[in-house]
């Protein structure tokens, strides 16, 4: 479980997240939207140590994240970001790199992260790519090399940041299935997302952000019942009953 | 699943690449050891090895001549070649190299600065020359970043380096003309006047940088993911980029302290070695080492050869070979990175 509190945080002396108290329980999905430049991206960097934290507290599993080195908190947590570059080198190299956090001397990589490496390959059907350079790989294939890599860090919290982009309808909903999965086998899994209509489906909690600070926070059916997303957006969300439970679409609001 | 079929050539090639580098490169030490005004018999090289300097003529030629040239050909070959390599991988950009973006002008200048007031010892000029190379690298980080670190920027930003330090040593060589190693063979790079006093400080600190960089494969590699994922794997980001310009401008500075500013070698070496083994560190800067040391070694073997008893600076050579290529790879980089 991670658990934020009072957090204030951003770059140059200049907040971004504005006395954020939030908690990522595990076995939960938990969901992150809001409208572009609100700090969604902001929390995550602050959770893993990019962005410094100028006040409140990160806790993880009931410990003070605060003074924990870069190496100690990627074995708590492994992240993806949202821009990355994209290396020359084969995709086993790459999700091998996600055991990075487990290096220890002689630097060289074990069977153990090999192995852990293939699974996380397997699990996410890139296995007979494994000799191939990302480099030559479609922009949704790269996309799952690095959600690999993710996996492969093996941590009890998973964060991804707008993990959809570049994967199409299909991918995009194997990979909520995966996150739902990985929810599963007990890890915190925290994902940035646009698709308001996917973010209600699939996750366990929805957190809306506004202007750096939490705007509202509880299950899709409490949200939705308390009609925020539609002020945070300026949209009006809908949902239709269907046999396999609520579908959501949203309509433009009052101002567009 | 669509299953995808992408040849993997650098993959494959990896063991011959590595034979046949090794290859050139003993061959182009042995060449170098026996080739020259007075040639050696592989049979008189066995005698002057087993029995010293003071086995004869043959002992003397190679112990005080050909041994340091040839030892400072292979350390600058792959202290500059894995200077380079590390330094496009820390700046993310394949254009640039100690020569380009300063690093060899700011040891040049410390060596310049050195010379002129008359300290001449091997640690003393070794040491000025990697903090020079090391002040150039930082001031060049210093500015990409400031200015927004695009790849444009760090060449931008690296050359006006560059140009900046290189007037700075014409300035002072101009005021003190009669400082020895301002010769045309330092200002191009070259190997005749190495000797073994100077060789051995720059020697061992290039080999002791060589062996810390082969256990920091993996470190380099995962800088190369970006700054977020880099961090997000538990990498200390600045402190580890920090510590790779260091180790660069280690390599940089001892091999320009003995071997001048030769040109071009930590642009091309990395390069080839790139297209040939891809750029996982682990292959690339091994290959990278081996590579520039047999190709420093057989670019002044045909510098030594080629006018006898003439000698050419073996800078000459190198720019003659690394300006076309450094156009090549413009030309080839057209319509790709528009906004960088």
């Amino acid at each position: 479980m991670i658990e934020l509190e009072a957090v204030c945080a951003g770059y140059s002396g200049k907040d971004v997240l504005h006395d954020v108290s939030l908690t990522f329980p595990a076995g939960t999905v938990t969901i992150l939207a809001g409208p572009n430049g609100c700090g969604k991206s902001t929390l995550l960097k602050a959770l893993v140590g990019i962005v410094p934290v100028r006040s409140g507290t990160i806790r993880i599993q009931g410990q003070d994240a605060g003074h924990n080195s870069p190496g100690a908190l990627a074995k708590q947590m492994a992240y993806l970001p949202q821009s990355r570059s994209v290396p020359d080198i084969t995709v086993r190299r790459m999700v091998l790199h996600g055991r990075f956090p487990y290096l220890s001397y002689p630097r060289r990589y074990r069977p153990a992260d090999y192995a852990a490496a293939d699974e996380a390959m397997i699990r996410l059907g890139i296995r007979e790519l494994a000799e191939e350079p990302v480099s030559r790989l479609s922009g949704g294939m790269r996309q799952k090399v690095c959600i690999a890599m993710a996996l492969a860090q093996d941590t009890p919290a998973v964060l991804m940041d707008e993990p959809n982009t570049f994967l199409d309808i299909s991918h995009q909903l194997r990979l909520m299935a995966l996150a739902r999965s990985l929810a599963g086998d007990g890890k915190a899994v925290v994902l940035v997302l646009h698709d308001l209509a996917m973010a209600m489906e699939y996750g366990d909690r929805l957190v809306l952000m506004r202007d750096g600070r939490i705007a509202d926070t509880g299950t899709p059916e409490e949200i939705f019942l308390r009609h925020t997303v539609d002020d945070v957006f300026d949209i009006r969300l809908e949902r239709l009953e269907t046999p396999d439970g609520w579908k959501y679409y949203y309509t433009p609001g009052k101002q567009v | 699943m669509k299953r995808w079929k992408i040849s993997c050539p650098a993959a494959a090639k990896t063991v011959p690449v590595f034979l046949a580098a090794g290859l050139l490169c003993l061959t182009a030490a042995v060449c170098s050891l026996c080739l020259g005004a007075a040639r050696l018999s592989l049979g008189e090289l066995w005698d002057a090895l087993r029995f010293g300097a003071d086995s004869g003529t043959a002992g003397a030629i190679l112990w005080y001549v050909r041994l340091p040239r040839t030892a400072a050909c292979l350390l600058s070959g792959a202290g500059l070649a894995v200077s380079g390599a590390v330094i496009q991988g820390v700046l993310s950009n394949q254009l640039a190299s100690p020569g380009i973006i300063g690093v060899n002008a700011g040891a040049g200048l410390a060596v310049t600065v050195c010379c002129a007031a008359g300290a001449l010892s091997g640690w003393i000029i070794t040491g000025a020359s990697f903090a020079g190379a090391l002040l150039a690298a930082l001031l060049v980080t210093f500015t990409a970043q400031k200015a927004g670190a695009s790849r444009t920027t760090v060449i931008l930003g690296g050359a006006a380096v560059n140009s900046f330090l290189n007037a700075l040593s014409e300035g002072i060589r101009t005021l003190f003309p009669e400082a020895g190693t301002m010769s045309a063979d330092f200002r191009v790079g070259g190997f005749s006047s190495v000797s073994a006093a100077r060789l051995l400080p720059a020697g061992v600190l290039i080999l002791i940088a060589l062996a810390l960089m082969m256990t920091m494969l993996n470190e380099l590699d995962v800088l190369a993911l970006g700054e977020d994922t880099a961090q997000g794997l538990g990498l200390p980001v600045k402190r580890t980029r920090f510590l790779f310009l260091l180790l660069a401008a280690l390599l940089a500075g001892a091999s320009v302290s003995f071997a001048g500013l030769l040109g071009f070698i930590g642009l091309i070496v990395p390069h080839a070695a790139r297209r040939l083994v891809g750029s996982e560190s682990r292959k690339l800067l091994p290959l990278c080492a081996v590579g520039g040391a047999g190709f420093v070694t057989a670019c002044d073997l045909i510098s030594r050869l080629i006018f006898a008893p003439y000698e050419l600076p073996v800078g000459i050579l190198m720019s003659l070979l690394g300006g076309p290529f450094f156009v090549f790879l413009l030309w080839k980089r057209k319509g790709g990175h528009r906004n960088d």
